[in-house]
């Protein structure tokens, strides 16, 4: 039964193929190419090609031109195409020979084209001119030539809204962005970055953003920027609503460059670009260096037996002395020139099957600093392969592999400005790296280190450090991508649209860090936990996304309408696992791997494991191109939140009118070429970093018991976050466009004012009667961020024959406030004032204040005379001179007198420290006049959020002569500098900056520097304004020459085009800050200080675009 | 029409898998693959085990431990800060000045014990219907355990405190956290008698566990004995509630009975004799001989060497077990000295242990107390800094000043000892005194059952002087006190007691008879010291300013209620 029933199928489809191949039969054609001019075409493509435009069957002409044929089907069509020759296509019908006549793509008449431009993103495809949200593009040619390491870089001071500051001038530190000011406490604060449309994960996800000392790992180096077409910023919440529950911190959307049909292109670029650090401070020599020590461990006791340190003492009876009567510039000797060498090939072109673009870039780089080195392999393949008209298949594969070598701590120039300089480099007698001896007592003997210079032994030799100690950062990257697409009705804008793209997408990070601290660093022997101390750590991350997308654009007869719609699937998953090894006294310092036989500290691993569902709605709708409106919706699920609060829902809405298009502004048209009014609103999100939050959690806790009586112990761990929600952005944005003299003059403006609330807080403290002393997220209060952006820029604005100049500009401003907070958050994350910590700057979180706010003592100078000659001072100041002694005044400016009969004296923290001034002692404003410093003197000292912050450039084009300058500045911002406090305190034997050889001696002095007090009792540098400065700053980012060669010239040579340029970068930088660099990025709670981190390089860039 | 037909068909399975993924919520749930997650514990006996015993883990916690020693000794007479050991906060308890941010006003670790003890009493009655190992019989005295471990740490907070949260539900999620309330300590006294008159008819017998490991280091009916006598006599000092120290006086002697029968089913057990009141020792109480063992000639203490040395002895009723491996008693490791510290460890003892001290505390320089409890002074002269030997040392001596043999630090492995026979004698003492008329002499008999009771401790660790406590000498009511308050100073010192003591003592209105005693410690300044204690409510800590940040609904201590100079405007 079954059986006959298989065969009654089987009967049915063969009489159904018979049929089909009885209709089509196979009809042999044959013909001859030919052309006019030169007669017989040879090797002429004949294709026979269906409805869809897909390849039939194929074959070429002889030597005559002739070809023969096996056509398929009659209802067919064939195509015929040669090099140099336009392609025809004819119906083939009942003809059987053809007799083609081709003719030469150069007899063309000329045709104009006329396209709307388009901007194409990640959601839907539309016109330029009906874009309602706000964005802002960067095309990477613009900055040719120019040598970035990654994308970010090139990005400074471009777009409007968006603050890039550098972490540091380390190789591959990478920067810290923040687009619209910061609007999370302690979640990430960065934009989402995307390429290609997929989100491009932080490897580094544990990383902490809001403690960030440590460098955190710069995700952007992992896309070479050559392979960068363009780099869409989207700012407003209409925008990134479709990024959902990642997009409250903007999104910044990079496309990557793709092959285009024609012959065959191969380029290759090569820059050569050197580095060298630019001036710090000015430190004490050998010489100065000893005095003040001298100086400083006398003032305290005044006694000259505490400073009686050998390492000071220039004794040449000695046996060390040869190693401590130098005067090493310690930052010269750890600082070098760095040189940067980029080369860069790509191979594209692409007929009508397919498109393909091949890369292949090779960078070196070295740094400022000694033994940092960089190198990054990275290569790219784009195929897109045509089917048919309604099939296209891509792939687009990129493998990126850094290696990183850098020093084995990031602060190398902070050893360097800090270590003695009386100090060799080089033992004197065996010649390698000098370390001090093992520490003794306090004053030293001839074996030991003196006790007192403890500080100095731990710093260590900073050259022996950077040449012996390493740190290496080894990182995979591969991410392939492949898609379909597919035209499921009309192929073109004449009919109705439905299209369907699937796509697969992997992401498959690998990261490897070891480290090495030989032995040879070490003075404290043998057993020494840092003796040949070896640690490694390796991390692998998978993410695999898949998305299926349908955009559906309906035909309507009447042109004016355009509507377009986009549904969207998508799912995500990803893993993660990682382990580490740390173990020291390796055996000998060749074998610095952690696994061999040795004492092993510490081990550890994880692995975790997220998943993320996501829909997406979009809509976009116009009139005329007149009237726009755009609608979003996505729903996100997302597995880092429980099962009632997994999903969320983020729309986006804008609208966009062009004004300029109505009837009623035609009078504004000869110079009015754009005039727009945009509006948005949205919701955006931004999600914790931690997984699993929503579980009660029970791990391992050891055991209890003795002996064989004993059980393991599980505990449970942490609290399960039951109530754990999104963080919403809610963001309203009001622009407009305007384009004046046919769009020379092109600008936009964009107000915003967003609400983010339910703020994402870790650890926030709870009562501890719950059994938890904090819980690891909550939803805390709500926060304001508002401000403006403007882009402008003119291009040609001035045009006199092969002269041009081209001008452009972007300002913004961005207010932020906490809106709302819990007082019991407010007072357990702002700590207390303590007496005795010194150099800390108490930093609170205050409703309805910014986030960055420093606050302090006011530094009002040094007194000039101590508390025993207030008499003279009293004299002084009558006389209109400095008379400022350590004596009380009230309110008033009156002297205030003590049951003695003589002045009050002022007195830091009374009934604590109870600390009485001296004559040189640093002089803190007493604000509530009550005699004492206390942390009721403490004021508002300023905030670290700039104030305004942008970026202009002035571009000049002669003939083939291009000349580009860039700008950047952030004004208005107050930076701790730290770096100067360290290095003007003089209590400790860290060497200090030539500004303390002013520092006061004797009474009578007039200075601005304390005298030197070694110890830690003494408060000359308490957290005040002495160290707060206003870190405004303009950089001239680059000035860029470049000469293209004409085609003419270069035809001889077999070359199609040859640009050669040259570029000096961070040229100036227009600032009051006397640090050595401005530019910090914030760290804990928004407040921004200056560690003497590496300063950025200033530098020169030649480089040379051959393209064959 | 085919053509369209084919999209038709092709966009409906599109959707299709975009409606499956939409109805696959599972998707999104994943699991840790490195910890269990709450719905798949709970489900077998082993999980209530660890569970059980990480409550247990929890207070051998050094966070917890320090406290034990901070909150019941520090601030009493028995010691001070060794002189070359600075520690801001040890320092200002040490002088008696509490401030609200002294670290040692952190009580999470209390409550966090609570509430894994509240925990198990959640979870563990619905293992029963999981695992059919797991009977009401597992349960009955895990609950036992719970209830009593959740009043010793109330009961150790209210000490310190007075009023305090009182917790009784488990917190595992973020809705359950709560801005909880302090109650008044009568409040949480009664709530706390209530649980261990429950826990007693469910706890383990005091030899149930087949290992001592367990009978000493968990929960058993006489630790709730012990501990429900400890809190009687508490709320009976603060009340003057003479039904209390009748109730305390019942539960010492269900202890002291049940040890007595412990010991006497021991001996059957070897096959030995007992006599008199059923035991074979001099005295009526199963107290371990502290004779010179006359056939070895030896000279070691059996006592100390036994209940401190080894730990887990016959005398002990609940100790936390430290094996010096998985546990280590850092904590009395860093204070009490170890093999490396020796006699410049962290704490001291106070130069009342010195005998050149007018004021002696043991009244005799043979005690085998004063020679075991602290290395002592080769001559009798003042010596203000004593090393604490209790707990440091192995072994213990009958007549030899010596240290002896310290543990090492790293496998620090000393026991501590909650309570312990010698200690219920001593409250049964005390509640027997203060049930005595106040005009009280003589022959009262409530005064002559105290009386026996210490000259038994008394005895055991003087066995060259025999007898030399007499009675007359103490028997009024008021001497009686003191007697037995001296004797448990003697016997408990540097076990967490003597602070309590001093409260109780004080608390039946000799505040100023207790500073006296107290400020025996300082060698100067001792009139200041009175002066910062001028009542009652300074007898308890302050609460823990980030705890009052965080919870708006805690009330500070009425005395630590200050407008702080640097307070914001």
């Amino acid at each position: 039964m079954k059986n006959k029933r298989i065969i009654v199928l089987l009967t049915l489809c063969c009489s159904l193929l018979i049929k089909v191949a009885a209709q089509n039969g196979v009809t042999r054609i044959s013909g001859n190419v030919y052309c006019a001019e030169d007669g017989a075409i040879i090797g002429a493509n004949v294709v026979e090609i269906d409805a869809n435009n897909r390849i039939v069957e194929a074959t070429v002409t002889d030597f005559n031109g002739n070809f023969s044929l096996a056509v398929k089907h009659v209802n067919d069509r064939l195509k015929i195409s040669y090099i140099g020759y336009n392609t025809q296509i004819m119906t083939i019908g009942e003809k059987r020979s053809f007799k083609v006549l081709m003719k030469s793509t150069a007899t063309i008449k000329e045709v104009v084209i006329s396209a709307r431009k388009i901007t194409r993103t990640s959601g839907l495809v539309i016109p330029e001119r009906e874009v309602s949200v706000a964005q802002q593009t960067f095309k990477m040619s613009d900055v040719e030539g120019l040598s970035f390491t990654s994308a970010d870089e090139a990005l400074q001071g471009k777009i409007s809204g968006l603050d890039i500051v550098f972490n540091s001038g380390n190789l591959g530190a990478g920067t810290s962005m923040r687009l619209r000011g910061v609007s999370t406490i302690n979640g990430n604060a960065e934009p989402l970055i995307v390429v290609d449309g997929q989100i491009f994960e932080n490897p580094d996800q544990s990383f902490d953003f809001t403690n960030a000392n440590e460098e955190s790992f710069a995700q952007l180096l992992t896309v070479n920027p050559e392979d960068i077409e363009n780099i869409t910023v989207k700012k407003d919440a209409g925008a990134t609503a479709m990024w959902g529950s990642r997009g409250a911190n903007g999104v910044i959307e990079i496309t990557t460059r793709h092959g285009v049909r024609g012959k065959t292109k191969v380029e290759y670029s090569y820059r050569y670009t050197g580095n060298w650090q630019p001036k710090g401070y000015d430190m004490l020599s050998g010489d100065d260096y000893t005095m003040m020590l001298k100086e400083e461990y006398y003032n305290p006791s005044q006694s000259s037996t505490s400073g009686n340190i050998r390492e000071l003492n220039y004794d040449p009876t000695w046996s060390e002395y040869e190693n401590w009567n130098k005067n090493t510039d310690w930052v010269k000797e750890v600082t070098q020139y760095g040189q940067t060498s980029n080369h860069y090939l790509t191979i594209s072109g692409g007929g009508e099957k397919a498109n393909y673009r091949i890369s292949g870039g090779y960078d070196r780089e070295t740094g400022t600093i000694i033994q940092q080195k960089l190198d990054r392999y990275s290569t790219r393949l784009v195929l897109d392969y045509f089917v048919s008209d309604r099939i296209k298949f891509s792939t687009n594969v990129a493998l990126t592999y850094t290696d990183n070598q850098k020093n084995y701590d990031d602060n190398i120039l902070q050893r360097a400005y800090e270590i003695s300089p009386n100090m060799a480099i080089r033992d004197y007698s065996t010649g390698d790296y000098y370390k001090m001896l093992p520490s003794g007592s306090s004053y030293g003997n001839n074996n030991y280190s003196s006790s007192n210079l403890s500080d100095i032994k731990s710093l260590g030799n900073p050259v022996a450090i950077a040449n012996l100690a390493w740190r290496r950062d080894k990182t995979y990257r591969i991410t392939p991508q492949m898609q379909i697409d597919y035209k499921l009705l009309g192929t073109d804008e004449d009919k109705a649209q439905l299209d369907y793209t699937g796509m697969v997408f992997m992401d498959i990070f690998s990261e490897n860090s070891p480290s090495y601290y030989p032995s040879s660093l070490s003075t404290d022997g043998w057993t020494s936990t840092y003796a040949n101390r070896s640690y490694n750590y390796d991390s692998n991350q998978l993410s695999f996304t898949t998305r299926h997308t349908l955009t559906f654009t309906p035909h309507f007869n009447n042109k004016d309408f355009y509507l377009t719609m986009l549904l969207r699937g998508e799912l995500t998953s990803g893993n993660s696992n990682y382990q580490s090894v740390t173990s020291y006294n390796l055996p000998t310092g060749t074998i610095t791997n952690p696994t061999v036989n040795a004492y092993n500290s510490d081990m550890s691993s994880g692995t975790s494991q997220w998943r993320s569902v996501a829909f997406l709605y979009s809509i976009h709708a116009s009139y005329k191109s007149k009237y726009a409106a755009d609608f979003t919706l996505r729903r996100d699920g997302s597995t880092k939140f429980g099962a009632n609060r997994r999903w969320g829902n983020f729309p986006g809405v804008s609208l966009r009118w062009n004004i300029s298009d109505e009837p009623f502004m035609k009078w504004s048209s000869p110079w009015l070429s754009l005039l727009s009014f945009r509006p948005s609103w949205g919701i955006t999100g931004n999600q914790p970093t931690s997984e699993y939050l929503y579980y009660s959690k029970y791990s391992s806790y050891g055991s209890y018991g003795k002996g064989d009586a004993s059980i393991t112990s599980i505990h449970p761990d942490g609290l399960k976050l039951s109530d754990l929600r999104w963080e919403k952005t809610n963001q309203y944005n009001i622009g407009g466009n305007i384009g004046m003299f046919n769009d020379m003059i092109t600008a936009d403006f964009n107000y915003y004012y967003k609400t983010t609330s339910d703020l994402l807080m870790k650890n926030r403290s709870v009562p501890s009667t719950s059994g938890f002393t904090s819980v690891s997220w909550m939803n805390v209060g709500s926060m304001i961020n508002k401000g403006w952006e403007l882009n402008a820029s003119a291009n040609n604005i001035i045009k006199i024959k092969d002269f041009s100049m081209s001008l452009n500009l972007n300002v913004s401003q961005n207010f932020n406030s906490i809106k709302e907070m819990d007082a019991t958050v407010l007072e357990s994350i702002n700590s207390e004032w303590s007496a005795s910590d010194l150099g800390t700057y108490l930093n609170r979180i205050q409703v309805g204040n910014p986030l960055g706010s420093i606050y302090g003592f006011r530094y009002k100078g040094v007194y000039r005379y101590d508390y025993d000659h207030y008499a003279t001072a009293l004299s002084e100041k009558a006389a209109g001179r400095n008379g400022t002694a350590p004596i009380v005044y009230d309110v008033n400016g009156n002297l205030v007198y003590g049951s003695d009969g003589k002045p009050l004296r002022m007195v830091y923290n009374y009934d604590g420290l109870n600390y009485q001034f001296r004559g040189g002692d640093a002089i803190y404003e007493d604000v509530n006049s009550d005699g004492q410093i206390n942390s009721l003197d403490i004021v508002y000292l300023g905030n670290s959020n700039p104030k305004l912050s942008g970026g202009f450039g002035i571009n000049f084009n002669y003939k083939r002569w291009a000349l580009k300058t860039n700008f950047n500045f952030r004004l208005g911002f107050k930076i701790i500098n730290t770096a100067r406090m360290q290095l003007e305190k003089m209590c400790n034997n860290y060497n200090q900056i030539t500004t303390v050889n002013l520092r006061w001696r004797k009474n009578g002095d007039i200075t601005e520097i304390p005298r030197s007090l070694y110890g830690s009792s003494f408060y000359n540098w308490l957290g005040s304004d002495r160290y707060v400065e206003d870190g405004s700053f303009c950089r001239f980012q680059y000035l860029q020459l470049s000469y293209a060669l004409s085609p003419q010239v270069l035809k001889p040579f077999g070359l199609s085009s040859l640009r050669l340029a040259c570029s000096a970068n961070n040229l100036f930088c227009w600032t009051g800050y006397t640090g050595t660099d401005p530019e910090h990025s914030t760290g804990s709670w928004g407040v921004c200080s200056d560690d003497s981190q590496t300063p950025r390089a200033k530098s020169f860039t030649l480089s040379i675009i051959v393209g064959f | 029409m085919k053509k369209i037909n084919r999209s038709i068909i092709k966009l409906t399975a599109t959707v299709l898998t975009l409606t499956a993924m939409v109805s696959c919520d599972d998707f999104l749930t994943i699991t840790p693959t490195n910890e269990i997650v709450l719905d798949n514990y709970w489900k077998e006996k082993a999980d209530v085990e660890s569970m059980v015993a990480s409550c247990y883990t929890r207070m051998t916690k050094s966070d917890m431990v320090s406290r034990y020693v901070v909150w019941g000794e520090l601030r009493s007479d028995n010691m001070n800060l060794y002189s070359g050991y600075t520690n801001t906060d040890l320092g200002y308890i040490n002088s008696a000045d509490l401030l609200a941010n002294n670290s040692y006003c952190d009580w999470s670790s209390f409550y966090e014990t609570i509430n894994y003890c509240n925990i198990v009493l959640k979870h563990a009655p619905a293992v029963m219907e999981s695992d059919p190992n797991f009977t009401e019989g597992d349960l009955q005295p895990i609950q036992a355990e719970m209830l009593t471990l959740r009043a010793l740490c109330h009961f150790y907070l209210l000490r310190t405190f007075r009023d305090i949260p009182y917790m009784t539900k488990a917190v595992e999620s973020d809705e359950e956290v709560e801005d909880v309330a302090q109650v008044n300590p009568d409040t949480v006294l009664s709530n706390i008698i209530v649980d261990l008159n429950k826990a007693k008819s469910m706890a383990m017998a005091s030899d149930g566990y087949s290992t001592d490991v367990w009978n000493r280091g968990r929960i058993t009916k006489d630790a709730v004995n012990s501990l429900l006598a400890d809190v009687l006599l508490w709320r009976a000092s603060m009340n003057n509630n003479a039904i209390d120290y009748q109730s305390c006086v019942d539960a010492c002697s269900a202890v002291i009975n049940s040890k007595i029968q412990e010991e006497k089913d021991k001996l059957l057990k070897e096959g030995k004799t007992t006599t008199g009141d059923g035991t074979s020792q001099t005295s009526k109480y199963p107290l371990i001989e502290d004779d010179a063992d006359a056939a070895t000639g030896l000279e070691d203490s059996k006592a100390y060497t036994e209940i401190f040395g080894e730990g887990n002895s016959s005398e002990s009723i609940f100790e936390l077990q430290f094996d010096g491996s998985s546990n280590v008693n850092s904590t009395i490791s860093d204070w009490y000295g170890n093999a490396t510290t020796k006699n410049t460890a962290d704490l001291q003892a106070s130069a009342l242990f010195s005998m050149g001290n007018d004021q002696k505390l043991f009244l005799s320089t043979a005690d085998t107390r004063r020679l075991n409890c602290i290395v002592a002074p080769t001559s009798d002269v003042n010596v203000v800094e004593l090393p604490i030997r209790k707990y440091a040392c192995t072994n213990g001596y009958l007549k030899t000043n010596s240290s002896g043999s310290y543990r090492s630090s790293s496998t620090y492995n000393s026991n501590w000892i909650f309570y312990r026979l010698t200690d219920v004698m001593l409250m049964q003492a005390e509640a027997y005194v203060q049930l005595a008329a106040d005009s009280a002499s003589g022959e009262e008999s409530h005064l002559r059952n105290a009386f026996s009771l210490v000259s038994a401790i008394y005895n055991r660790s003087n066995p060259e002087i025999k007898d030399s406590l007499v009675y007359s000498k103490y028997s009024t009511k008021t001497a009686m006190q003191r007697l037995v308050l001296d004797e448990r100073q003697r016997e408990l010192c540097f076990e967490g007691k003597r602070w309590f003591d001093l409260v109780r003592y004080a608390l039946r209105g000799n505040h100023d008879a207790m500073l006296t005693m107290l400020v025996r410690k300082y060698s100067t300044g001792a009139n200041a010291i009175k002066a910062k204690i001028p009542s009652e409510d300074y007898y308890y800590f302050p609460i823990y300013e980030n705890e009052l940040k965080v919870n708006p609904n805690l009330v500070q201590n009425p005395v630590y209620v200050t407008n702080s100079s640097t307070a914001k405007k």
